[in-house]
């Protein structure tokens, strides 16, 4: 029997720890990755996200259930990684669909036998999204990770639908760039 | 090349969100032209690839870390009554052995005791009898009072307890 979101959240309103602790483990891969998009360091992800549960604990009795749960624990999660970000001024670089940084090895160099396997290309491409700015990261992370609806990514990053949509459009395109540079790179070491 | 607008297009094409007409016109130009059919390959291998893409994992003790940071108030909450539950069971015992007495000393008071020891209880009989003329003068009300009594006290201990976690939350 699947136990629900809203029984582990009247449970834990009722002072029962181990529903709290159930509602962290559910979660906390999601929460974690989602502090990771916006800082990049993992110590400081996974410091942020225990603020994230933490401040979920205390307000859970302001929980309306007019929302999913994961959208307002996103929500929490998010302000709290931009409070901590604003902090320390992380320097990003940019992934822009006009102009690449890209963190990938050269393939060029690399030995004549060597091959873009699918596990590099996810690789490859996890890092790619840890190369966008984390407005941008954390709305790809929202959509394919968290499987957040564009209204609901809207309502955890404060953004307007359509800026939602424009973000995560340029994102794709530039990973969709990034994609076909690699298997470029693979159909040419192949011939 | 694709335009911007149709590339847009075709990403929600990808995503199933265009229009019935927009859906046609995307399939109309995916049968004639190489370069949309390309693009819409592309599309299909990354949505697969993100769509793969695994959350990260915090530590071990990630879960553990959290709880140890809960309140402790809020942690022994579950098990305190602001009433001891020895006070409470030494009103609910006192108030039920009065209720059990009340009933079994009705309606005229008197101890029937079987007649082959009726002797050696017929010393005791004017001891009952004084018991049960003073059970008789307690106002009844006093019985009904104590029950309400304990369920005031009760209640109170859950309302109290409830403002407290509320407090500590």
């Amino acid at each position: 029997m699947v136990i629900t979101d809203e029984h582990l959240i009247q449970r834990t309103l009722a002072g029962s720890q181990a529903a709290f602790g159930q509602l962290i483990a559910r979660y906390q891969d999601f929460v974690f990755s989602l502090c990771m998009r916006v800082l990049g360091s993992r110590e400081e992800a996974e410091e942020t996200a225990q603020d994230a549960f933490l401040k979920v604990y205390h307000n859970l009795s302001t929980f309306k259930q007019e929302s999913r749960f994961s959208t307002w624990l996103y929500t929490l999660t998010y302000r709290t990684a931009l409070d901590r970000a604003r902090l320390r001024k992380r320097p990003v670089q940019a992934l822009e669909t006009d102009e690449y940084v890209l963190q990938v090895e050269d393939k060029s160099t690399a030995a004549p036998d060597a091959n873009l396997h699918q596990a590099d290309l996810q690789d490859q491409l996890e890092h790619a999204i840890n190369q966008l700015k984390p407005d941008a990261a954390s709305v790809v992370s929202l959509y394919y990770l968290q499987e957040q609806s564009v209204k609901e990514i809207a309502e955890v990053t404060g953004l307007t639908e359509t800026n939602v949509k424009t973000k995560l459009f340029r994102s794709r395109e530039a990973l969709r760039d990034l994609l076909r540079q690699s298997l470029q790179q693979e159909a040419r070491q192949m011939i | 090349m694709l335009n911007e607008k149709d590339t847009l297009l075709l990403w929600r094409y990808a995503d199933g969100d265009c229009t019935e007409a927009e859906a046609g016109s995307i399939r109309d130009r995916l049968q004639r032209e190489p370069g949309p059919r390309q693009a819409r390959d592309e599309i299909q291998v990354l949505q697969a690839n993100l769509q793969a893409v695994e959350a990260d994992q915090p530590s071990l003790r990630f879960t553990r870390n959290v709880l140890d940071q809960l309140p402790p108030a809020t942690q022994r909450l579950e098990k305190i009554r602001l009433l001891p539950s020895a006070v409470i069971w030494r009103w609910a015992t006192g108030i039920g052995l009065a209720i059990v007495a009340s009933v079994m000393m009705l309606p005229t008071g008197t101890v029937n005791a079987p007649s082959a020891v009726g002797g050696l209880l017929e010393p005791m009989e004017g001891k009952v009898l004084e018991s049960v003329s003073l059970w008789e003068s307690l106002p009844q009300t006093w019985i009904l009072t104590g029950s309400l009594a304990l369920i005031l006290i009760l209640g109170l201990d859950q309302i109290l307890k409830a403002r407290l976690r509320n407090r500590h939350a």
